[in-house]
């Protein structure tokens, strides 16, 4: 490339000229000493192997899975494996952080080698990742198909999980309450907490936007019963009119909303600040999915027995089917472009191999998405599904088509969430995204 | 002086008190409930007071963040990036005001407006321009990047130097001269000597800054490898994973240093200071 | 004296190669680079960029009032930190009047400065909880629970109290930069008009402030450089929310470019950002010489 080349000489002038000014001192004499050392921290123990040593960069930006990935020592295991790989794991804070890394990085071509993408970013990346189509894990997966842009698997998902609502089971036996099996019975469960006057009813930290999305994120889809809501969205001109399951699932999540039994002030609090709320009992409910039970482990020590779970009741009628999300995560992608593109796919198997995988989701507590290997369903989550009939609904992000309006419109569900709390009327809201999604739409065209 | 003089005095110097006071009061209060936090259960943060002391020295906290974020490699990090940092600023911050402040060329009006375009520049965004640069020179995931952006634009470090070069007799290099030395020799063997004290303050006010900067190690050495105290400090403070009474000691940890170099070092900063502050 | 002018020569551009060569680098270079996409309509992913000519600029200033409206609340730290430099000054002349202690409240005021502000603002983020947070608990303690408030969700309080973290960060520099210009007045000169009769205020106007012209330009264009560019306060404490009702600027351009893939608009927001602080501080620098040298 012309430009990397100009920029060798750039760096080269630049060390000359440093010398430079060092060299001609004169008056003769000792010199201070100027050289500045240029840390270069290259450790090549070249071994003497066949194989070129490769360094696969590994970014993530979960802190279980790092915790997870430590405590099973993944460099060293896959080091038994493949001993010329080394396998740097870069850990950024948040799903925020890595989007913005990535899209500094992409701007450079220095992606990482390996990225675990959240569903919504296969779209926004389609035209940087390879293929796997032909690569075992993806073959092998029961969902990476239904993710498939134009026929191209970019990720394979490494785990699917469910959304439940965490509950105190003696609270629920103090008000006499029964699991609510509709929409309305859910709100009404929330009413009899909050009279009660002792706890908060539901846990939410609202302050962070993004803990509003088992409501704000998934109940469009759930409504519809369509896990590409978005994609049929996209596709029409005012998709947030009365009769739009978008407007039906809003209606009924500003009515949860304005019943205000989230406590005092949910916008004032952030997730972190609530979920420690959950293990003394100062609140009943919280909205959270599968990953949540490792912080319940942690805040109450294991014990399990008095906390259950159900499935949010997203239905009017209680002998509808009730539709659950099943959410697909941690799609293991690699950049076209990598310099380690075969070493990069060789990784992602692994990570799919009997021998790594099953433990690795045993210790994460997550469900399998890999045909024939089967992991265990803790028994506080399987007594979500008992004696119900159920409906899933494969969440799925969006694609390009609706990126682009996603964009165009600044949507954010997320914040619309923050939006409803603040007890804004839901009518002028909607008419106000209608207007902006044609105006996105047209734009488009 | 009158009686009533001393009066008015007095009592101009109760309100004073009454008021500074006050100020300290409001400057501790945040970082004391921080303190007190990292010292407190999950549970005990959830229930007293916050203003209340710990009862007990709990060290889980701590100990957790040292161990879980090694920290002690984000330290040792921080350290090696402080020195270099320091050592190649205070070279070329010297150099560079040397020949503004002692010389008059061509050009010097436009490297004045290219170190302010510097301090202007709406920061964050600019790295997207700038990361190309830096991939190209090869310095990406290696601890050259931090360097050289910290290098590049400091018109803070200008002033302070310029300030110190100014109080040196010219005669002292038209004698220099006189004895043979070139302008070289003149720099490297009476200048800079001279211009220590304004190395110490430099050395301290950069020293605060690299410690405390967090986006650009975040954004140029997301190597594990590389880690410094700021960026570990993120790691604590994911809403989803984290929890206050860790995030709390991982601020105590991270504030230390800087507090610790501040309290021993306090003269040079405000020499620094009043340098940018009064220099005409 | 020819060998003179050329070993001057050679040593100025010896000395200066590198800074230049480092400022054109990283300074002058991403400057050039972000105007440039500035005229695209590039989403910072794609190769594909095409050239718009001045649509991001039309339509930021035309159809984005949400760039115009998070601007307000940029003035707000702007404002409320121009209406404490009076009391900042104030603090100064008390820390100048060497009383008992004056060294060690300057060392206490200055210290929010030196703090890692990103770590400052998590701390304030659960000073200000409703939960158990220190403000309240403060509030309540003292009988004053009829002043709480929601001080992070409520529109209208949210900015304040997020400026109240700026101003305990930045208070502190502002006092010892009047304290390093005050230091640089001749004593002889403040004594001589207190034997005059001329009172506090005159003071005030007449002998301090243009003796300090320089250090108030200096807190002047800090100002307009800081809330203008305040970012890791509102991104750490409420993520510009409820809403936008925090957000800045930055924070906004931040926004468009990374999580609205909009690199092009964002380069805008950013060139414009800087055009609004250079046009600030010119405006503001003739006002202050206009009024204190008629």
């Amino acid at each position: 490339m012309n430009k990397s080349k100009i920029m060798k000489i750039f760096s080269l002038l630049l060390a000359l000229a440093m010398l430079a000014g060092t060299i001609f001192v004169g008056c003769g004499s000792k010199e201070p000493a100027t050289q500045t050392p240029e840390a270069e921290e290259k450790t090549n123990n070249i071994s003497k192997s066949e194989e070129k040593p490769v360094t696969l960069k590994f970014t993530i930006f979960s802190q279980e899975q790092q915790a997870a990935y430590t405590k099973m020592d993944i460099s060293g295991t896959y080091k038994k494996i493949k001993p010329h790989v080394t396998i740097e794991i870069e850990k950024v804070k948040d799903s925020g952080d890595f989007e913005q890394m990535l899209k500094i990085r992409k701007t450079a071509n220095e992606l990482p080698d390996i990225m675990p993408l959240k569903p919504y970013m296969l779209a926004n990346y389609q035209d940087v990742l390879a293929p796997l189509n032909d690569i075992e894990a993806a073959q092998k997966n029961m969902f990476a198909q239904s993710f498939a842009i134009d026929g191209n698997i970019l990720g394979v998902p490494g785990s699917s999980f469910n959304e439940f609502v965490w509950y105190r089971k003696s609270i629920f036996k103090e008000y006499n309450l029964s699991i609510p099996k509709t929409w309305d019975e859910f709100v009404a469960a929330a009413i009899t907490i909050k009279e009660g006057g002792k706890y908060i009813p539901i846990l939410m930290g609202g302050k962070d936007a993004w803990p509003t999305y088992p409501f704000n994120e998934f109940m469009p889809s759930l409504e519809a019963n369509d896990g590409k809501l978005w994609n049929t969205m996209a596709t029409q001109d005012e998709p947030f009119t009365k009769d739009q399951p978008f407007y039906k699932a809003y209606a009924k999540i500003q009515q949860l909303y304005d019943a205000g039994v989230m406590g005092p002030d949910p916008l004032g609090v952030g997730f972190d600040q609530v979920k420690v709320m959950f293990g003394p009992k100062k609140g009943a409910m919280i909205c959270a999915g599968q990953w949540f039970s490792k912080d319940i482990q942690r805040q109450l020590d294991g014990d399990f027995s008095d906390v259950g779970t159900f499935l949010l009741p997203v239905r009017d009628n209680a002998d509808d089917k009730l539709n659950t999300i099943a959410m697909v995560d941690s799609f293991f992608a690699t950049p076209k472009d990598g310099k380690n593109l075969e070493e990069a796919k060789d990784f992602i198997n692994f990570l799919f191999s009997e021998d790594w995988y099953l433990p690795y989701m045993n210790e994460r507590g997550l469900t399998s998405t890999v045909k024939g290997l089967k992991t265990e369903i803790p028994p506080v989550l399987a007594e979500a599904f008992e004696n119900i009939d159920v409906n899933y609904v494969l969440y799925d992000g969006g694609n390009a088509d609706y990126k682009k309006i996603e964009s165009a419109v600044k949507f954010n569900v997320k914040k619309l969430g923050q939006q409803m709390m603040t007890g804004n009327e839901l009518d002028k809201m909607m008419e106000e995204l209608n207007r902006k999604w044609k105006d996105a739409r047209a734009a488009l065209k | 002086m009158g009686l009533e003089r001393v009066k008015t005095m007095n009592r101009k110097n109760i309100i004073s008190y009454i008021f500074l006071i006050l100020i300290t009061v409001i400057v501790f209060i945040p970082i004391f409930i921080t303190l007190f936090a990292s010292f407190k259960t999950a549970l005990q943060l959830g229930e007293e007071f916050p203003l209340k002391p710990p009862t007990a020295f709990y060290l889980k906290n701590f100990k957790l963040v040292m161990e879980n974020g090694k920290l002690l490699l984000g330290f040792r990090n921080s350290i090696i990036l402080v020195i270099l940092s320091i050592s190649i600023n205070a070279l070329l911050g010297s150099m560079t005001a040397y020949c503004l402040s002692r010389f008059n060329f061509r050009f010097k009006k436009i490297i004045f407006v290219l170190f302010m375009l510097g301090m202007i520049l709406p920061t964050y965004v600019t790295e997207i321009a700038r990361f190309g640069v830096i991939k190209n020179l090869g310095l990406y995931n290696t601890i050259g990047a931090p360097i050289v952006i910290y290098a590049a634009a400091d018109l803070m470090q200008i002033f302070i130097y310029t300030q110190f070069v100014e109080k040196i007799p010219g005669t002292l290099d038209e004698s220099a001269m006189i004895d043979g030395c070139t302008y070289f020799g003149i720099f490297w063997k009476i200048v800079f000597p001279l211009l220590l004290p304004a190395t110490a303050t430099l050395a301290i006010i950069k020293a605060v800054e690299v410690i405390n900067d967090m986006y650009i190690p975040f954004l140029y050495m997301p190597s594990a490898k590389l880690r410094t105290l700021t960026t570990t400090l993120m790691d604590f403070s994911s809403s989803r994973f984290g929890t206050w009474e860790n995030l709390s000691a991982a601020i105590i940890l991270v504030m230390l240093p800087t507090i610790i170099l501040y309290l021993i070092f306090q003269k040079f900063i405000f020499a620094g200071i009043i340098a940018g502050a009064v220099k005409e | 004296m020819n060998t003179l002018k050329l070993q001057r020569k050679i040593f100025l551009i010896c000395f200066l190669f590198i800074p230049v060569l480092l400022l054109l680098t990283f300074v002058v270079y991403p400057a050039i680079e972000l105007f440039h996409i500035s005229f695209t309509d590039w989403n910072g992913m794609s190769s594909a960029r095409s050239y718009i000519g001045f649509d991001n600029y039309m339509r930021m200033f035309f159809n984005s009032s949400d760039v115009w409206s998070v601007l307000k609340n940029n003035w707000i730290y702007f404002y409320v930190h121009a209406l404490f430099i009076p009391l900042e000054l104030m603090v100064a002349i008390m820390l100048h009047n060497k009383m008992k202690g004056s060294k060690f409240f300057k060392t206490v005021i200055f210290m929010p400065y030196i703090m890692n502000g990103v770590a400052v603002s998590y701390a304030f983020a659960f000073f200000y909880s409703p939960i158990n947070g220190g403000l309240n608990g403060i509030l309540n303690a003292l009988g004053l629970d009829w002043i709480i408030q929601n001080w992070l969700s409520n529109k209208n309080i949210v900015n304040y109290s997020l400026t109240a973290i700026s101003l305990w960060r930045f208070c502190g520099l502002h006092i010892v930069l009047f304290l390093a210009g005050l230091q640089s007045i001749p004593k002889e000169l403040i004594e001589a008009s207190v034997v005059d009769g001329a009172n506090a205020l005159q003071r005030y106007l007449k002998i301090i402030i243009p003796s300090i012209t320089r250090v108030v330009q200096i807190i002047l264009f800090l100002n307009v450089r800081g809330a203008l560019q305040v970012f890791d306060i509102p991104f750490v404490v409420t993520r510009g929310g409820p809403m936008n009702a925090s957000s800045t600027f930055t924070l906004l351009t931040m926004e468009t470019a990374f999580q609205y893939n909009d690199f092009g608009m964002a380069s805008t927001m950013a060139i414009t950002l800087l055009f609004i602080i250079i046009l600030m501080s010119w405006i503001q620098d003739k006002l202050f010489k206009w009024g204190w040298k008629g």
